[in-house]
């Protein structure tokens, strides 16, 4: 429907994937009507990247729209006031998987990376990933992973502690720290 | 590299990866978003049906005094014979209205004859002293006494709530699992509730991996059992009460019924007894069509001890 320009299509994508995205826009501004902005830029930018791009899989397309304009939008707002928020406190956990704070990696070592951290989610069982995900990817808070996954915010927050030691031991050992 | 960097990486991900992510929050908050009204419903249905029988074994606030001080005032004010009869009227008035009273709670009253004798001594006038003789025995139950009347009239409400038998034996069962319990701290005050948590969802347990083995194997669910969707029940009985077991229930094309029975005294924790029910082909159960009924013991040895409850089917 894109393709044929087909304004129909905007809707039908809000429809289908309205929910997911706002949660991975929520998530991140903390606000349903920052959330429901961000789709509507995120509809916009796929209707004009739509064609010539041909998402092989449109779902995770769009949602990766929706998180880097998210991340653009939560950038501005907080440019001033750092530190805080939900985002803040998960880049923070991320930086134990830093190869190196002032290391600049080329494009192959960055590929190295994503294809070693990828193999290693792949590696553990879907629920774990799917924790991790949710938490570095889609920065959900502790407390929603909690309730989602039926566990204590503790727990959530131990279980991915671990997941992040363990891919650091992967990630030196493949000599990517 | 700094850890934004390292963020924006993670869009690199496979699609799939980040897909099912999100979409497994997605599907949980909208099933959170459905089960919460039923569990709210059924939080109430418990709670009510835990209150309700203490209710209606608590016996009506007598104001007036007892028939044996009213006799006693009056026999003091006057030693005179007419007087000693309208004493008698006087107490025999007392002993109806409060007999009264406790039939309303369908309980019999109990003669005690130690209070008869403490009067007997204090009052010396015999004609006096039959009159409160009788009229103690009508109405006066000592507080051992009420005791066992209570325990009578428990034991009369949970014969009648049981009473949801059927008339025709039924042979058929369902398959039920009982997880060993775990505790928590214990709320101020005893809570008792039975509510159903959640479906096995084949799509979904797969989606999030939910370790199917393991689950199984703490309910001791045969691993070879086929399931189709929304076929196994997942239930929890949150009792701050000792004693609490599962003996049993009923299921019908309308509802399901489980029976918990427990002893009256409140556990220092609250206990978690999680429970598995397999819900047969050809019949459709909806949480909102769900229930508890308790049976209250007052003799904790009394609170029968179920391993293997029967849920019965009623067609």
């Amino acid at each position: 429907m894109f393709n044929n320009r087909d304004e129909q299509a905007l809707k039908v994508t809000a429809e289908r994937y309205g929910a997911l995205c706002r949660t991975v826009a929520r998530d991140i501004l903390g606000s349903d009507e920052d959330a429901e902005e961000c789709l509507n830029d995120a509809l916009l930018q796929i209707w004009n990247a739509i064609p010539p791009a041909k998402p092989d899989n449109f779902c995770a397309y769009l949602l990766k729209t929706v998180r880097n304009l998210a991340l653009n939008r939560y950038k501005a707002a907080h440019r001033t006031k750092r530190g805080g928020g939900q985002q803040a406190a998960a880049l923070d956990e991320l930086s134990e998987l830093l190869p190196s704070a002032e290391n600049v990696l080329s494009e192959l070592e960055r590929r190295e990376l994503l294809a070693a951290i990828t193999r290693y989610l792949q590696g553990l069982p879907a629920k774990k990933r799917n924790l991790f995900v949710r938490r570095y990817w889609g920065f959900a808070t502790f407390a929603e992973l909690a309730a989602e996954y039926g566990m204590r915010e503790n727990n959530v927050q131990v279980t991915l502690s671990q997941i992040r030691k363990k891919m650091q031991a992967y990630l030196r050992k493949e000599g990517l720290l | 590299m700094n850890t934004i960097e390292l963020s924006e990486l993670l869009n690199g991900l496979p699609d799939e990866m980040i897909v099912t992510a999100v979409r497994g929050a997605s599907r949980r908050r909208i099933m959170l978003i459905r089960t919460l009204p039923a569990i709210a419903a059924c939080l109430v249905i418990g709670l009510t049906a835990a209150i309700y029988p203490k209710l209606r074994t608590q016996t009506p606030e007598i104001t007036e005094p007892p028939a044996a001080i009213v006799t006693t005032a009056a026999t003091v004010q006057s030693t005179a014979e007419t007087t000693a009869e309208a004493t008698a009227v006087t107490s025999h008035t007392t002993a109806v209205s409060r007999t009264t009273a406790r039939s309303a709670t369908g309980t019999t009253a109990i003669p005690v004859l130690t209070e008869t004798v403490a009067v007997t001594d204090s009052e010396p006038d015999p004609v006096q002293t039959d009159i409160r003789t009788e009229s103690r025995q009508e109405t006066e139950p000592s507080t051992e006494t009420s005791a066992v009347t209570e325990s009578v009239q428990q034991q009369e409400i949970s014969e009648s709530t049981t009473l949801t038998i059927p008339d025709e034996p039924h042979t058929e069962t369902v398959p039920v699992w009982i997880r060993s319990s775990f505790f928590q701290n214990s709320s101020t005050n005893p809570l008792m509730t039975c509510r159903f948590e959640r479906f096995w969802d084949n799509e979904i347990e797969e989606e999030t991996a939910f370790d199917k083995e393991r689950i199984f194997a703490e309910y001791g669910i045969p691993e070879d059992i086929e399931l189709t969707d929304y076929r196994l029940a997942f239930f929890g009985i949150l009792s701050g009460y000792r004693n609490t077991t599962l003996t049993g229930g009923e299921l019908s094309e309308d509802e399901l019924v489980l029976h918990i029975s427990y002893s009256e005294e409140p556990s220092y924790v609250n206990e978690i007894i999680p429970v598995a029910i397999r819900i047969p082909e050809g019949y459709t159960f909806t949480p909102e069509n769900f229930r508890a009924e308790y049976q209250v013991y007052t003799d904790a040895d009394a609170v029968p001890k179920v391993e293997s409850p029967t849920i019965t089917i009623i067609s």
